[in-house]
């Protein structure tokens, strides 16, 4: 194609967009002439671009609307919506041509009579029949390139600029780290200087390749628009930091998340205007998308003031969808139960329209923003609306990541998804349950993946009792990775494995150091999968154990009542997790009270009867490897020190009895109670993880 | 005419088309990639490029060679890839006449019928020359036990 042409086509489609744009404000501020001739001096430029290429189709509809704009902004009449909505009709005749013309080279045949006949006569001033829901589109996007100081370069070329600044980062950290502490000072403040400019222009380029994330929204207020008149529903969409700069890589990889996001917003989460009067809301729907830079990351949320997502609609489709069992869901929490709106195939709608429905979308959101390290989140409240945020990296060309050391090999991960580091210790000791390795921190489980057994690297050091833990935050889920070491952090240039390496499904590629060695870099994503941290623990799930940490681990106590007036107390140390869990996990075996916990029978003791009510608080206790869960009425509170014991009370199953806040309390011996079970209760299978 | 480089393992001569060799190099240090193939022998760096290493001993079903046992690299590209094949040992460039290939004789082995194009008899003995592209074409790795 005609380099001219091919111009012309970019040109045009961005023209378009505003166009479209602009149109759809118009349609909301009647009279807003500086709009008009925003659209008219648009349009016109466009016409003038068609009449010296030749394309005489385009150009006679473009005439046709120009002409009507013209007679809009001569104030001959006022923008109805039947004006706009001709006016869109004409703009996406234009895009049909142009598509065509990008195709084919030339305009398709064809004539545009109906839709010139229908500007002629929109322009006409005439009865209008009650106008459709208009949705107000405020603050015209930020993102108006001005026509002067640009240029119009090439994307390879861009593309190709990274590359190369990308290799000589590397080719700059390499000499930094064999000439360190080796050059004259001369030569030292030289290097310094080019270092210097090496990390300018990795900038300078970074940059260029930068778009406002409100190009990406361009087509959003037409879509809202469409929809909202589709479903009959009023919305009003709010676009917030368009200027918000991000990569071009990044950028187009969320294109269709917003789309997907924002049908989804107007078909499930806002209602009818009739729905919304009854429930005391104003008719019209607000959507607001805002993006802002945080850090390295930028942050997207898409909000709506909907009707949210009903955890009951959300528990029915699971079980529809058999995406996890009754046990599973009855001990879930409102927050867990959401997370599956981004499953494979979920939906909750019951009947498919065209605009949403289908089982696909949410899913392709997480997917893409997981495919470059981001990570997506729902958050809803029933009735008030529901808000996703999706963080993403700002670029993916260079990424910072934690070099960590593992059966004498060192990998690295990206410092986007480490949390926290830490150690284990007596105070945060690692414990085994049947075989799977956890850790208690702040108040919850996090389960942990030993990477050395993970990537079969022999020799595992699980016996040791300091082992480092890298904590990883990978969207709502939380996991630790236990390594033998970590080193320094670097910055590193993603490079893809070979195919025959693409399906090594824990690597999402590998780097050059700036040593020159190569590393394989980890990807978190598969980690979470094997770490099962998918249905299970979230902090939302614990219930938060007031105060634990700090000293309190090792001799303090949980106050809860069981079975009887007088309070009973479990030394911390031993309490694993206290959860909620439905009465119908409960079952006998050999006519012991066991509970169906994480495809487990976890032997229970009640201390009583069975309290009445669906929901049981669960305490579940482990020593040695050996669990048992306990049922409680209700926690009351934690002790930080042991108190003294009076052992005169002990018993089977009972240490002794403390006296706090003036009150005697029954410390339990947990471990009796496990030893017991164990006795009787062949071992469980050994779980997911 | 063209040109092959002729490469050893074990008793075997073997060649691979001059055209897409990029270098030849001494022992490397090479990176594992866990769960990889078992021919995958590492990566390693190439001014700048990570390139995979394929131990040609295992793709051919041979013994693993002895320890301290000296080794050739030869950097082969496939596509956009760069491969390094682990050799015993690098010949010259053999100019072959592809009037003179013979085909694979069927009796050959499973695995090396696999990734030879033709068999070239010369004074010396026969020299097996190998397809790159299936070479390189590998089983994805097995997975890990969950």
């Amino acid at each position: 194609m005609d380099e001219l042409l091919r111009e012309f086509i970019a040109e045009t489609n961005e023209h378009l967009a505003l166009f479209e744009r602009d149109l759809v404000s118009l349609e909301q501020a009647r009279e807003d002439a500086r709009l008009v001739d925003d659209i008219f001096r648009n349009v016109h430029s466009i016409k003038g671009a068609c009449s010296f290429l030749g394309l005489k189709r385009l150009e006679s509809l473009l005439h046709a609307a120009e002409n009507a704009l013209g007679k809009l902004r001569d104030e001959a009449l006022p923008a109805s919506v039947i004006v706009t909505a001709t006016l869109l009709g004409a703009c996406d005749r234009v895009k049909t041509i142009v598509a065509a013309l990008a195709q084919d080279g030339h305009e398709p045949d064809g004539g545009d009579a109906d839709i010139v006949a229908r500007l002629e006569l929109g322009m006409r001033p005439c009865a209008v029949t009650a106008p459709a829901p208009v949705p107000a589109i405020s603050e015209r996007a930020a993102a108006q390139p001005t026509a002067a100081n640009t240029i119009r370069v090439n994307l390879d070329t861009i593309e190709r600029l990274m590359v190369e600044v990308s290799e000589l980062v590397l080719a700059r950290n390499q000499v930094m780290q064999t000439l360190r502490g080796r050059t004259d000072p001369e030569a030292a403040l030289a290097l310094q200087r080019w270092s210097q400019v090496t990390s300018d222009l990795q900038e300078s380029v970074i940059k260029a390749r930068m778009q406002p994330i409100g190009q990406a929204w361009a087509k959003l207020p037409r879509m809202v628009r469409d929809l909202a008149r589709d479903l009959g529903k009023k919305i009003d969409l709010k676009l917030e930091g368009g200027e918000t700069a991000l990569d071009r890589q990044v950028l187009e990889l969320v294109k269709d998340p917003f789309t997907h996001l924002m049908r989804n917003a107007a078909d499930h989460g806002i209602e009818t205007p009739a729905q919304r009067r009854h429930a005391g809301k104003s008719e019209t729907g607000m959507v607001t998308l805002s993006a802002r830079q945080e850090g390295s990351a930028i942050v997207i949320t898409l909000t709506d003031d909907g009707r949210g997502i009903d955890p009951e609609g959300v528990r029915a489709a699971i079980r529809r969808g058999g995406f996890a069992s009754d046990a599973e869901l009855a001990i879930m929490s409102a927050h867990q139960l959401l997370q599956f709106v981004f499953h494979p195939g979920f939906t909750t709608a019951a009947k498919v329209t065209n605009v949403s429905g289908r089982g696909v979308g949410l899913d392709v959101v997480r997917s893409n923003a997981e495919k470059i390290g981001g990570t997506v989140e729902v958050a809803s409240s029933l009735g008030r609306g529901t808000r996703f945020t999706i963080k993403i990296p700002l670029t993916l060309a260079i990424v910072p990541a934690l070099l960590l050391e593992c059966g004498g090999q060192r990998f690295a991960i990206p410092q986007t998804a480490v949390a926290e580091l830490m150690h284990s210790s007596a105070e945060y000791p690692i414990e085994w349950i049947h075989g799977a390795p956890v850790l208690r921190l702040r108040g919850s489980l996090l389960p942990l993946v030993v990477l050395g057994d993970v990537l079969c690297l022999g020799e595992s050091r699980r016996d040791e009792e300091q082992r480092l833990i890298v904590i990883i935050g990978y969207g709502a889920r939380r996991f630790g990775i236990m390594v033998d070491g970590v080193d320094d952090a670097e910055e590193i240039v993603v490079k893809s494995l070979a195919p025959m390496l693409r399906g090594a499904r824990f690597f999402a590629g590998s780097t050059i150091l700036g040593d020159g060695s190569v590393v394989l870099i980890l990807d978190p994503g598969p980690l979470a999968v094997l770490a099962g941290t998918v249905a299970s623990d979230e902090p939302a799930r614990a219930v938060p154990l007031p105060m634990l940490g700090g000293s309190a681990g090792g001799g303090g106590l949980l106050l809860f009542h069981a079975g009887s007036e007088a309070p009973k107390a479990l030394r911390l140390i031993s309490l694993l997790r206290i959860e909620e869990i439905a009465s119908g996990q409960i079952d006998h075996v050999d006519g012991k009270p066991v509970v169906f916990y994480r495809d487990a029978a976890l032997p229970l003791h009640l201390f009583g009867a069975l309290p009445a009510g669906e929901r049981q608080l669960l305490l579940i206790a482990a020593h040695d490897g050996r669990m048992c869960g306990f049922l409680a009425d209700a926690v009351i509170d934690t002790v930080a020190d042991m108190p003294a014991l009076d052992r005169a009370q002990a018993g089977p199953g009972v240490l002794g009895v403390a006296t706090i806040a003036g009150q005697p309390v029954e410390i339990v011996d947990a471990v009796h109670y496990m030893k017991a079970a164990s006795a009787r209760l062949p071992a469980p299978a050994r779980s997911a993880a | 005419v063209s040109d092959f480089v002729a490469i050893q393992v074990g008793k075997q001569d073997f060649a691979v088309p001059v055209m897409q060799v990029r270098d030849v190099l001494r022992q490397q240090h090479l990176t594992p990639v866990p769960l990889a193939p078992r021919a995958v022998a590492g990566l390693l760096n190439l001014r700048g490029r990570i390139v995979t290493a394929i131990d040609l001993r295992i793709r051919l079903g041979l013994p693993p060679q002895a320890a301290g046992g000296d080794v050739a690299h030869v950097v082969v590209e496939n596509g956009s890839e760069l491969y390094a094949l682990v050799v015993d040992s690098v010949g010259d460039v053999l100019p072959i006449d592809e009037r003179q290939l013979e085909a694979v004789p069927s009796v050959l082995d499973q695995q090396w019928r696999a990734i030879a194009s033709a068999v070239y008899p010369t004074g010396a003995g026969l020299v097996v020359l190998l397809d790159i592209s299936r070479l390189v074409d590998l089983a994805p790795p097995r997975r890990a036990a969950s």
